[in-house]
């Protein structure tokens, strides 16, 4: 029929239509079913890995342990299996049991650590090979999961609970351990988290996951030394036969198994117990339970540790040291220790270094800027014997005053070597000093100076400090002199004294400014050197000591001095004390 | 008989010493020509003219203000090249230390360093370094 073949072939001509867009949608929803499906797997894949990477039961000494975690390059690499067999290597198996363990979680990779002995002995090594194939399986076949934050009614602590699926996959085991365990005395780690197998004491599993759900809201016993009811998701209290609490709790996992945690309250005995019933699943839940107290450790010890280590290796190296930043107060403290330590050390090699190049610098002193007016006394009077024999009384003469010129440059020398070594060597005073009088006493001293160039000195306010008046006046002798000897050709020096003493400030600037020729940038810091002058004696004379005592005087009080200068635009001296010299 | 340094320049920051050597040299008659200088930096300025006849040798002091013997040596052979003296000699003032020395020896153009005071000997050992110089 033309009609119904029109209707039927408008059919397949809508559908022919609508197959690309069709096809397209559903073939995007494969892909992204099968991407999402990809997703989960890696993620189960992963959840996998994450809990049970490595984790083992060493027999160990704990000061060796953490001796050894702290110094195992494994710390910072990440690399578990290395820091495992460097910690096995260290470690003295007599002492006590040790969980080393690793957990690499989606988030985060926390790699390794230690829990303190749990203070009971535990299988021996040989079980313990056991011990770890039994979690090995557990963790190659997926069958363990991770439950949540619950509260101890023991301590009122949060903790955490553990769920896993013993091998077989019908046991349900649970971990509980306090997450407040972590305490400043590492010792009590041992008195806290343990975990627990439903067993009985015959070493009969109890509580497969098919046996569970009849408990679920109603009373159920344990039949065998833990008789308990559970009523709802809080916590029970039960007592053993042997009259020890233990507390029970359960949870309905997504997964639709039961679980059951238990924490005793008195975890010394009742550790061996469950050894002694349920070695494989217990232990299996004790090394659990140090993977839980590893976390922890990792995150609240190892990293401090590797920071103690860090700050060991800086201090003997001398670098600068970060701190700790733990909660635990004796790591802090360590590693503050180290820090305090090493800054004083700087200071002090500092302050050698100092001395030390100050020695190097009077040593080459002697030997040749001492040693100069010799050689040149030794030249002129050779001289001097030829041209009096020549009969020359004339260049005898001249000769003569050059000598007079050399013993007393000779003379400046030396006594200026001698006020720094008198600055420098003498137990300073600690007198309180009016820097006002101070230097209106240095300006009579320099009467003489001011009169010869014109100078006028304006001295503002000044404060009062604690110091030594030698040192002072030495400083001021030397600034206020150089401010005259500096000056202008033929101009008068105008100098100001002043101070800037600003109290939200820590220090106090003195300053000395003159108007005088001023000193290039490129020699600000050669100045201050011992020695170092920029003129020749017969343009401007000078010992090249008298900023170098400056310097080190206001540095032996924690102090510095600096210039503020241009060639031809004057020149101000700014002396820097703490304001701790301030008297008030 | 012409004299066998004809060109010496005399650097030194101490005037006495500078007075004393020019004294010596002159009367030494073995050279010709001196020029002395206080500061490394106006010795630098005399080669920047142009022209200056060639230098024999220089007498050198190490310890001097704003830019020391050692100083000046370097920014001369940057600037004017290997041959701006034939010799250079550093009048050290002592031999107990042997840091300047020991510098010294790293410059290919100084043949001598002497230890102040200048003497007669030692203008005659320049010279004697000079007459190398002049022979095939």
């Amino acid at each position: 029929m033309p009609r119904v073949t029109l209707k039927l072939l408008l059919n397949c001509l809508v559908f022919l239509a609508l197959l690309p867009p069709l096809a397209f949608m559903g073939f995007q929803a494969i892909r992204l079913t099968q991407q999402r499906l990809d997703e989960i797997q890696s993620v189960g894949d992963s959840l996998t890995q994450q809990i049970g990477i490595v984790s083992e039961l060493l027999l160990a000494e704990r000061g060796a342990l953490l001796r050894a975690l702290a110094a195992s390059p494994a710390l910072k690499t990440g690399d578990l299996a290395a820091f495992y067999q460097h910690a096995r290597a260290a470690l003295d198996p007599d002492e006590g049991a040790v969980v080393v363990a690793g957990i690499e979680t989606g988030w985060s990779k926390i790699l390794l650590s230690t829990a303190a002995p749990f203070g009971v002995p535990l299988p021996a090594p040989r079980q313990n090979i056991g011990i770890l194939e039994t979690r090995r399986r557990a963790a190659a076949s997926g069958q363990i999961e991770l439950s949540d934050v619950a509260i101890s009614p023991v301590t009122g602590q949060p903790g955490i609970v553990l769920f896993l699926r013993a091998p077989g996959t019908e046991y349900v085991v649970s971990v509980a351990i306090r997450a407040g365990w972590v305490n400043e005395q590492l010792a009590e780690i041992k008195t806290t988290g343990w975990a627990l197998a439903i067993a009985d004491r015959n070493g009969q599993l109890l509580g497969r996951s098919k046996d569970l759900p009849h408990w679920d809201g109603g009373q159920a016993s344990l039949p065998t030394w833990a008789s308990v009811a559970i009523r709802d998701n809080g916590w029970v209290r039960s007592e053993t036969p042997e009259g020890a609490a233990v507390y029970f709790s359960w949870r309905r996992l997504p997964s639709g198994w039961m679980a059951l945690a238990a924490v005793s309250e008195n975890d010394l005995d009742f550790i061996p117990r469950v050894q002694a019933t349920t070695v494989s699943v217990a232990a299996l839940a004790v090394s659990l339970s140090g993977l839980l107290l590893a976390t922890f450790a990792a995150i609240a010890i190892g990293r401090p540790l590797t920071r103690i280590s860090a700050a060991a290796i800086a201090f003997g190296r001398g670098e600068a040291i970060t701190p700790a930043g733990s909660r635990i107060r004796e790591i802090n403290d360590v590693t503050e220790a180290f820090a305090a330590g090493a800054a004083a050390r700087a200071a002090a090699e500092a302050a050698l270094r100092e001395r030390e190049e100050d020695t190097r610098n009077l040593a080459y002193a002697a030997s040749h800027d001492l040693k100069a007016p010799t050689s040149t006394l030794q030249l002129l009077f050779q001289q001097l014997d030829a041209h009096l024999d020549a009969g020359d009384e004339k260049m005898g003469r001249q000769l003569v005053r050059i000598g007079l010129g050399t013993v007393a440059r000779m003379r400046e020398l030396i006594e200026k070597l001698a006020e720094y070594s008198r600055a420098m060597t003498k137990a300073p005073l600690r007198e309180e000093i009016n820097l006002k009088q101070l230097v209106e006493t240095v300006l009579i001293d320099l009467t003489q100076q001011r009169n010869e160039t014109g100078a006028q000195v304006a001295v503002g306010e000044l404060p009062s400090v604690r110091g030594d008046p030698v040192h002072f006046r030495a400083i001021f002798q030397n600034l206020l002199s150089n401010a005259m000897r500096y000056r202008k050709q033929d101009a008068t020096p105008f100098i100001t004294v002043s101070v800037e003493d600003s109290p939200s400030s820590d220090i106090i600037s003195l300053h000395v400014k003159d108007d005088g020729i001023g000193i290039a940038p490129e020699y600000h810091a050669r100045v201050f050197e011992m020695f170092q002058r920029l003129h020749v004696q017969g343009d401007i004379p000078g010992s090249g000591l008298g900023l170098f005592v400056c310097k080190r005087i206001v540095r032996s009080y924690g102090g510095d001095i600096r210039i503020r200068s241009e060639l031809g635009r004057g020149a101000e001296f700014i002396v820097e004390l703490p304001r701790a010299m301030r008297v008030t | 008989m012409t004299a066998p340094i004809q060109k010496l320049l005399l650097i030194d920051d101490n005037e006495a010493d500078i007075f004393l050597c020019r004294l010596l040299i002159e009367e030494s008659g073995l050279v010709a020509d001196i020029e002395t200088f206080n500061l490394a930096e106006d010795a630098l300025t005399y080669f920047r003219k142009s022209p200056h006849p060639p230098v024999d040798a220089i007498l050198l002091d190490i310890r001097m203000p704003r830019m020391s013997g050692f100083e000046f040596l370097e920014c001369a052979l940057a600037e004017f090249g290997a041959n701006f003296s034939k010799v250079v000699v550093f009048m050290l003032t002592t031999s107990l230390d042997s840091t300047d020395s020991d510098r010294a020896k790293q410059f290919e153009i100084v043949k001598h360093y002497f230890e102040k005071p200048l003497t007669r000997a030692h203008l005659e050992l320049i010279a004697a370094t000079l007459s190398g110089f002049s022979e095939p």
